[in-house]
C-alpha cells in the first residue's frame, strides 16, 4: 500500500475510535444469565412439494441386464400440514415450537440427556468431551406433554409438538427396472412427529475418530405403502389402490443406536475404502470381571432402548375374502443391541 | 517517495470529512431509539452454475473405458452409459486418524432462486400461544417460493484415498490400482421444487 492511502486508512480508525461508544459491562446478573447453549431454529410456515423436479437416483451401480444402471425416480415429493390427504391438499406447517426447537449447539457431555423409557432423563455421553449436537425439539414430561400420536395413549404423551406442529410426509419411487417395466413404491405418512431424536458427534481420543450417538423418534398416525401409480391401470378406484396398499395405524418407533459411555456408534470408512458401522462390545472398556460388570450393569440400565410399534397392520382390504390379510398389533419392545458391525464389500 | 497530487487530495478528504462528519452526530434520546425497530434486511436472489462444463482437475475423455484415460482425464458418465461427462467438484473428509475417506463427488449443475430473504424479526404473539412468552428477537429466513435445478447432481461415495484415482489407468497414465471408491448413491435433480415458509434462528439457553 503507498503512503497516502495508509495515512488515509489510519485516519479513518481514529475517526472512529473517537466516536462516543455506548458500550456497557455486562454485570454479574446479566453474565450469569448467558449460557451459550447454541441455536434454536423453528420452521415457520414451511411448504416442500418437489412435484414439478425431475429428481433420479441410483444406488450403488445396481444394473439391469445390459449393464445400465437402474434409476429410480423421486416423485411426489412433499411436506405438509396434517389433514394434507396424502399430498393432495397442501398446507404450510410450523415444525418445532419456539420453546421446543431444534437446536444446534457444543455442549459438554455431562450437560447432555437423554429419556429413558420409564420417564427419567439420564446422561448418555462421556464426561469431558465436547459434543456437537442437533436436536429435535424436545419431550416434555409432566403435564405440559402432548399426545405424541392423537388418540393413541399407548405411545406416551411427552411429546412437545403439538396436533398443529405434526406434519404430512410422502415420497414416491419409480424403479424403472426394464423397458416397459416399472416398479413403484409410493409411500404416505400423516401426523408425523420426530420428538427427543437427536444425533450428537464427538471426537474419541484412544480411537482417534470421530464418534457419535443417534437417537431417531418416530410416530405416525398412519403409514401407507401403495406398489402402484394412482390413477394408472388397475390403480384408480378407492378398491383397487386399497387392494395394492399395506396400511399401518398408529405405529411409533423409537430407535437408538449408540451408548456414549460405553458403546459409542462408530460409522466410519476403513483404510481399504470400505464403509463400517459399528457398534462395540460396551464392558470391551473394562480390564477386570468387576469392572465389566459394573460397564454391563450401568449399559443395561440405562442405554437407550430400541421399540417399533405398529397398533394396526394389513394388507390390501384387510379381509380375507377380498384377498387381504390383517397383522394387527405387532410389536418389537426393550431391544438393546450389543454388538453390531456392518462392513460394505465391493462384489 | 512523491505523492502524485490525485493521492494528497485523497488524503485531505479522508482525515477531513470524518471530522465534519463527526459534529453533525446528535445523541438519540432513549424514547427516539426506543422507537426505532430494524426495518427491512436483505432480498436475495441467486443462479449458481457449479463446474456445468466440468472442473480444472480433470478433462473430459473421448470414452468411457477407463484404462484409455490419461493422467488427467475423468469422465463421470453413470455405468453403461454410451456417452463421456464432464466431472463435478470433489469433496473428501475423513472422520479417522488412519482412516478412510467419505466423498461428495461429481457436485455439478445450476440453482437458481428469486426471493430469498434475510431479516429479524421480533417475536411477541401468535405461534398458537408461545410467542407471548417467547418475547424476543430471531433472525429470519425466508424460503424463496420456488428453487429451480438444472441437472443438480452428486454422488456420495466411501474411498480409499481423498484425491480421485483412475482404477483401471497404466502407471505410465497416472492410474493406481490400490484405489477404492465405492459409489453409495448419486441424485439428480431437474425443475422446480416449491419450498416456503420461514427458519427462525435464535439463541437458545
Amino acid at each position: 500500500m503507498n503512503a497516502p492511502l495508509l495515512f488515509a486508512g489510519l485516519a479513518l480508525l481514529v475517526a472512529s475510535a473517537l466516536a462516543q461508544a455506548e458500550m456497557q459491562a455486562l454485570d454479574d446478573q446479566q453474565l450469569s444469565d448467558v449460557q451459550g447453549a447454541g441455536f434454536g431454529f423453528v420452521l415457520d410456515n414451511i411448504l416442500l412439494d418437489a412435484n414439478n423436479a425431475t429428481i433420479t437416483i441410483t444406488i450403488n451401480d445396481i444394473t439391469n441386464g445390459s449393464g445400465q444402471n437402474v434409476p429410480i425416480s423421486v416423485k411426489e415429493f412433499y411436506l405438509g400440514a396434517t389433514g394434507s390427504n396424502k399430498g393432495a391438499n397442501l398446507n404450510p406447517v410450523t415444525i418445532g415450537r419456539l420453546s421446543s426447537p431444534f437446536t444446534l449447539d457444543l455442549n459438554k457431555g455431562e450437560n447432555l440427556r437423554t429419556l429413558r423409557d420409564d420417564g427419567v432423563w439420564v446422561q448418555t455421553t462421556p464426561s469431558n468431551v465436547a459434543v456437537l449436537a442437533l436436536t429435535f425439539p424436545e419431550r416434555l414430561t409432566g403435564t405440559a406433554g402432548q399426545a405424541c400420536i392423537s388418540g393413541y395413549a399407548a405411545a406416551g404423551s411427552n411429546c412437545s409438538s403439538r396436533a398443529s406442529e405434526k406434519a404430512d410426509l410422502g415420497i414416491r419411487f419409480d424403479f424403472q427396472v426394464a423397458a416397459g417395466r416399472t416398479d413403484i413404491l409410493n409411500i404416505d405418512i400423516a401426523e408425523l412427529a420426530m420428538d427427543g431424536s437427536y444425533l450428537r458427534l464427538w471426537g474419541d481420543s484412544a480411537r482417534s475418530q470421530l464418534v457419535g450417538e443417534m437417537r431417531l423418534n418416530l410416530y405416525a398416525k398412519s403409514l401407507t405403502v401403495m406398489s402402484c401409480a394412482a390413477g394408472a391401470t388397475n390403480c384408480a378406484t378407492a378398491a383397487e389402490q386399497e387392494a395394492r396398499t399395506i396400511t399401518a395405524t398408529n405405529l411409533y418407533a423409537n430407535i437408538g443406536l449408540g451408548y456414549g459411555k460405553s458403546q459409542p456408534l462408530l460409522f466410519d470408512v476403513n483404510s481399504n475404502g470400505q464403509f463400517t458401522l459399528e457398534l462395540p462390545n460396551p464392558t470391551s472398556g473394562g480390564t477386570t470381571a468387576a469392572a465389566r460388570n459394573t460397564l454391563a450393569t450401568d449399559f443395561y440400565a440405562n442405554a437407550p432402548r430400541t421399540n417399533l410399534v405398529i397398533d394396526n397392520l394389513k394388507m390390501g382390504s384387510g379381509s380375507y375374502s377380498t384377498g387381504g390379510y390383517n397383522f394387527g398389533y405387532n410389536a418389537i419392545q426393550g431391544l438393546t443391541i450389543n454388538y453390531l458391525k456392518v462392513t460394505s464389500h465391493d462384489l | 517517495m512523491t505523492f502524485r497530487r490525485i493521492e494528497w487530495l485523497f488524503l485531505w478528504l479522508a482525515l477531513l470529512l470524518p471530522a465534519l462528519a463527526h459534529s453533525e452526530l446528535q445523541p438519540m434520546a432513549d424514547d427516539a431509539l426506543s422507537a426505532t425497530s430494524g426495518q427491512g434486511g436483505v432480498y436475495l436472489s441467486g443462479d449458481f452454475s457449479i463446474n456445468k462444463s466440468g472442473g480444472v482437475l480433470w478433462t473430459t475423455p473421448t470414452s468411457n473405458v477407463a484404462s484409455t484415460w490419461t493422467a488427467n482425464q475423468r469422465s463421470c458418465a453413470t455405468l453403461g452409459a454410451s456417452s463421456p461427462e464432464d466431472c463435478g467438484m470433489r469433496i473428501a473428509i475423513r472422520a479417522e486418524a488412519a482412516g478412510g475417506w467419505y466423498v461428495l463427488d461429481n457436485m455439478k449443475g445450476i440453482f437458481s432462486f428469486d426471493g430469498l430473504t434475510l431479516r429479524t424479526r421480533f417475536i411477541d404473539s401468535g405461534f398458537n400461544g408461545d410467542g407471548s412468552s417467547f418475547n424476543q428477537d430471531t433472525l429470519e429466513f425466508g424460503l424463496p417460493n420456488e428453487m429451480k435445478f438444472q441437472d443438480a447432481r452428486f454422488t456420495f461415495a466411501v474411498a480409499n484415498q481423498g484425491g480421485w484415482r483412475n482404477k483401471a489407468g497404466t502407471a505410465a497414465n497416472g492410474g493406481d490400482a490400490t484405489y477404492q471408491q465405492t459409489n453409495i448413491f448419486s441424485a439428480k435433480v431437474d425443475g422446480s421444487i416449491r419450498m416456503q415458509g420461514n427458519v427462525l434462528v435464535f439463541p437458545k439457553n
